[in-house]
């Protein structure tokens, strides 16, 4: 474990203990009088937390992990990528991922954005990776087409941008260039 | 010092139980869960402790039958646990374990993200707590033997949920130190996470960067937010930061869905009825005295 993990455990127990200190009779009173098993669980429940973000594990360590949010700074343009589709009518419009997948729809994307990346970072055309994300971009595809029956997909184009934020005019500003084409079947 | 939950009874925590279980149960129903079965299975990467089960056992898991099921039945495990049923521990926990399957499979296709983490431990600690005294089907709710068991619980509840802001406070500090407060960082996430929205059309968090009077206010508002995150576990001992707490808090879970595209749901119908002293708020406008001249419910 990291020393600084180990110190930010340590402030953490400390602010905890801070905060509670002014009702810490109220609470040596209240554990004091239930059976012992259940005054175990407040004690290690909030320990299992701190301990958890100690470790530095993210999702490795799920049902528990570690907060971070928002972190770390965040100084270069922020780049995303932009999924496009093309209808049979010759229709273009923009591809909400979000709306296509119930609950996990929105989180999905990440996911997708990520195999997107892989494959505009490296410049390579390594087939596995390809064809992971023509496998998801078809599955986009069919729940788009199931939606609107009458103007299926024909095409889907991902493109990675970037946003330019806080010039002196503070306009935002997006760039962006085609990656991937996927021509559904 | 005002000290939240004193003297909570087996009424409260029973309320509590109803709450939150209820909240899992209008989760679960607005998603049928089928969907996951239509994303292709090579972008399901098992979290945390559901790894240990072997592929094969999610390539059968996880198509659209087996979904139904295993949908189906939480759906009936969440209504007994939130109606109080006999059994009530082992059905809770039973409940519990696969709310946290359910939750586990759907990080899998995405990613573990922090909005629904509060709410799942809640519901172990009603699980292990005796959340169903009250307000239950059982023909004899059973009595705890201390009273103050009902307050452990709830006082449990808050103090790790509270915590969990805590934790998110003191992650930004140890690892963005004072620069992510004022070197624009704030701005960035806001532009990468709204500038392609999936469910907010027009950008808000666009506007708000275009802005320098508003750029400003998100960035002085990110310092006063992660301060108070820090400080979350104060509300469970002092009446005047738990007030400024929620006047923070608040308006930051509502504003973080238009400009981060984060909405979060579970944590905002938590604070309802872990933050605010709605016991506190009943009695002073009489509700208190009424409700407890009223038999509410067998075993109540």
């Amino acid at each position: 474990m990291e020393p600084v993990r180990l110190l930010e455990a340590a402030a953490n127990i400390a602010i905890v203990t801070a905060c509670l200190w002014p009702i810490r009779a109220r609470i040596r009173a209240v554990l004091s009088s239930i059976p012992r098993s259940y005054a175990l669980f407040p004690v290690a429940s909030v320990a299992l937390l701190i301990g958890a973000q100690a470790t530095d594990e993210g999702e490795r360590i799920y049902p528990l992990t570690d907060w971070g949010m928002y972190s770390r700074s965040f100084v270069e343009d922020p780049r995303f990528i932009d999924y496009e589709a093309e209808l049979s009518s010759g229709r273009e419009e923009p591809l909400l991922i979000g709306r296509l997948f119930g609950a996990t729809g929105a989180l999905l994307r990440s996911r997708i954005d990520d195999s997107a990346r892989a494959i505009d970072e490296s410049g390579s055309v390594d087939p596995a990776a390809i064809e992971r994300l023509d496998a998801m971009l078809a599955a986009i595809a069919r729940e788009y087409d199931a939606d609107h029956p009458g103007d299926p997909i024909r095409t889907i184009r991902l493109w990675s941008g970037t946003v330019s934020v806080g010039g002196p005019d503070r306009q935002v500003r997006t760039s962006r260039r085609l990656i991937h084409e996927y021509r559904a079947r | 010092m005002g000290s939240l939950h004193e003297n909570a009874t087996a009424r409260h925590l029973a309320i509590l139980r109803v709450w939150v279980f209820g909240m899992w149960l209008g989760d679960l129903l607005k998603d049928p869960a089928t969907d996951l079965a239509r994303i292709p299975f090579a972008y399901y990467k098992p979290v945390g402790i559901l790894a240990w089960l072997p592929t094969s056992f999610w390539e059968t898991a996880l198509t659209e039958p087996m979904i139904r099921i295993w949908w189906g039945a939480l759906a009936v495990l969440l209504v007994l646990t939130t109606a109080g049923t006999p059994f009530y521990r082992g059905v809770a926990l039973l409940t519990c374990a696969l709310l946290t399957v359910y939750q586990g499979v759907i990080f899998g296709f995405t990613s573990v993200t922090h909005a629904p983490l509060a709410a799942l431990y809640v519901a172990w600690i009603l699980a292990l707590f005796p959340a169903a005294d009250a307000l239950s089907l059982r023909r004899a709710p059973g009595r705890s033997t201390s009273v103050r068991v009902y307050e452990t619980a709830i006082l449990t509840a808050t103090v790790l949920f509270l915590v969990t802001y805590m934790l998110v406070g003191t992650r930004r500090l140890f690892d963005g130190g004072i620069d992510i407060f004022t070197d624009g960082s704030i701005l960035r996430y806001i532009a990468r996470n709204t500038i392609t929205p999936d469910h907010l059309q027009g950008s808000a968090g666009v506007r708000v960067l275009e802005s320098p009077g508003l750029s400003t206010m998100v960035e002085i508002g990110f310092a006063i937010v992660t301060i108070f995150e820090v400080l979350s576990p104060l509300c469970v001992a002092s009446t005047w930061f738990r007030r400024a707490w929620l006047a923070v808090m608040i308006p930051f879970h509502v504003l973080s869905w238009p400009l981060l595209e984060l909405l979060f749901l579970h944590n905002l119908l938590l604070l309802c009825v872990l933050v605010i002293d709605l016991d506190g708020i009943a009695q002073r406008i009489g509700l208190k005295r009424r409700l407890e001249r009223r038999p509410l419910a067998r075993g109540a």
